[in-house]
């Protein structure tokens, strides 16, 4: 079990984004975080992810503030896909995904070990890398380098996982494969899932609770709670209407031509 | 891959045998073996006393300062980084000056030029220490700031060197000195070469075992952090294993520039492989390089000696221009684009 909670978080740069936000991601968990652009999103993934401190507030996982943590103790545990990365042009897909294992071994410890071998592989396969494993990263597209930096976080064996709108990028197929392959995760292993995503529909079929950001405002609560028309009006400034198709709600733009 | 490693130690091994056996004195390989593990005569005085000393001299240098300069590129993510533009060099050569002015003895020259590196770097360092928010729970260095400040004290350390040579130097002082300002190996002997070798050896083990985390620090700060890097602590062990390699260079040969940037270059553009194929490819042709440098340093003009370090900034400052200019189409053709 990982809880992942933040206290009376602030964040921000000269101005706050938000203030005081008490968040909880849990276990088999996918909590979506929205907003339009400029929010604090990212600010966000990053303060949770251990990479920016609150100016208010703390972050704890189980009870620990993670700054009392050391980054390896943390790593192991918690795994971030950033919304954009540099990657090396002289590194392959497979160096690459195997730097995730980097929490788990000895800082001199370079070679993988047979079942971080196996593990490895397995991943690859699972994100169709498996044919991509020996080129370099700058020949691939870009949704290939996105699904080898997916791969390289879930190669950390995370109990929770922070992606960044990790979609951007992807074709549909390889965006509802990843989606996908997320919710089977958090289903089978229990993965707590922070994920920020701007599409209303891929929220709406992953999460189970949505935190919308806006202008220092937040909500956060259950999809029915949270996306109402009042508040994707408010927040998105759309006409968001939906409409219910086995089980789930369908969103679309009431006055899109 | 095995064939370019092949080329490279034929490369490394014809250096090796050019620098023991051509110079004023010149010797077929097998009879310079023979004299000098017999140790009679002459010729083996000047290939066990001189010719040795020196082209060791010469394989150390080139092994530190390309090690030295493929570490803080990589730190650094900038292909222009040369061990220069940290300052260790500047302030290496501001302690062998004053310990040269103050007519200390000659044996303590390199543990004076590793200080004054040590020093010039810390304070680099110090003002490199990105306050507040730096990754993976610690504060890391700023590589901007750590360009910028090492460009700031070498030209500190560079006019420091020309006010106590133009107060207290005389003039013999003040030739020896210059001599030593552009680089040389000559008169390196055995008792000269182990104090910098010792210092060395906790750095090259860094260097040789800090693969993974260059490899970490390649993906950017934040990423490194996030995968369970100390971001600031790799950071600063990588660096002073840097500066100690420098210093350890400038305390044997004085200022001698570009070997740090020209060999990494090249082991970038021949041996394409992990972190491990690329330290020992560049350290191999550091000392190819510089082995051949120094040999024509010595040869080129008979009875007269170049200044190794001029020569090799003949030799690097086109390269360096080369390289920005690449820099510069690069950036081009992807505006374009």
């Amino acid at each position: 079990m990982i809880k992942l909670q933040t206290r009376s978080l602030s964040l921000g740069f000269a101005q706050p984004l938000f203030r005081d936000l008490d968040l909880s991601l849990e276990s088999g968990r996918i909590t979506a975080i929205m907003g339009p652009n400029g929010c604090g999103k990212s600010t966000l993934i990053r303060a949770l992810a251990r990479l920016k401190k609150p100016q208010r507030g703390t972050v704890e996982l189980n009870g620990q503030d993670i700054w009392q943590m050391s980054a390896r103790d943390f790593a192991a545990k918690v795994a971030c896909v950033p919304q954009s990365m540099q990657l090396p042009d002289e590194l392959k897909v497979f160096d690459l995904v195997t730097l995730g294992r980097n929490p788990h071994q000895k800082w001199w410890q370079s070679k993988l070990k047979e079942n971080e071998q196996a593990q490895t592989e397995s991943i690859l396969q699972r994100l169709e890398l498996t044919s991509l494993k020996n080129k370099y990263l700058n020949e691939l597209s870009g949704g290939e380098r996105q699904r080898a930096i997916i791969a390289m976080a879930l190669n950390q064996a995370p109990s929770l996982l922070l992606l960044d709108e990790p979609t951007t990028g992807l074709d549909f197929h390889h965006q509802v494969e990843i989606l996908q392959h997320l919710k089977a995760m958090k289903e089978s292993c229990g993965l707590a899932i922070g994920i920020v995503l701007h599409d209303l529909n891929f929220a709406a079929r992953l999460a189970d609770q949505v935190l919308l950001i806006k202008n220092e405002k937040l909500l956060q609560g259950d999809l029915q709670t949270v996306f109402t028309s009042a508040n994707l009006k408010e927040f998105f400034q759309v006409d968001v209407a939906s409409f219910k198709v086995e089980e789930s709600h369908i969103y679309y733009l009431r006055d899109f031509i | 891959m095995a064939a370019r490693f092949t080329i490279l130690f034929l490369c490394l091994t014809l250096a090796l045998i050019a620098n023991l056996c051509l110079g004023e004195t010149c010797v077929d390989p097998i009879t310079a073996l023979k004299t000098a593990f017999s140790g009679k005569g002459e010729l083996a005085a000047v290939l066990n006393e001189i010719r040795i000393p020196r082209l060791l001299s010469a394989m150390l240098t080139g092994i530190y300062l390309s090690l030295s300069g493929y570490l803080l590129q990589k730190l650094s993510r900038n292909y222009l980084a040369d061990p220069y533009l940290t300052g260790v060099s500047s302030g290496a050569a501001l302690g062998v000056a004053a310990a040269l002015l103050l007519g200390l003895d000659l044996s303590l020259v390199p543990l004076i030029a590793i200080t004054g590196g040590i020093s010039t770097s810390t304070t680099v360092i110090v003002l490199s220490r990105r306050s507040a928010t730096g990754h993976g729970g610690t504060h890391g260095l700023s590589i901007t700031r750590l360009l910028l400040a090492g460009i700031a004290l070498s030209a500190v350390a560079q006019a420091a060197i020309n006010l106590m040579m133009h107060i207290f130097g005389t003039q013999s002082m003040s030739q020896g000195l210059n001599l030593w300002l552009m680089g040389g190996l000559s008169g390196r002997t055995w008792s000269e070469l182990l104090p910098p070798l010792l210092y060395s050896i906790p750095a090259l083990a860094v260097a040789l075992f800090s693969g993974k985390q260059l490899r970490l620090l390649s993906l950017g700060e934040e990423t490194a952090a996030a995968l369970g890097l100390n971001v600031g602590r790799a950071q600063l062990i990588i660096l002073a294993a840097a500066v100690m390699l420098t210093a350890a260079a400038t305390s044997i040969a004085g200022l001698v520039g570009f070997v740090g940037l020209i060999a990494p270059y090249l082991a970038r553009q021949i041996f394409k492989g992990s972190e491990s194929v690329q330290i020992v490819s560049v350290l191999a042709i550091g000392a190819v390089l510089t082995l051949f440098a120094d040999l024509a340093a010595r040869t080129l003009i008979a009875a007269q000696e170049l200044p190794l370090g001029s020569l090799m900034a003949v030799l690097g400052g086109p390269f360096f221009i080369y390289l920005l200019a690449g820099i510069d189409r690069v950036s081009e053709s992807s505006e374009e684009a």
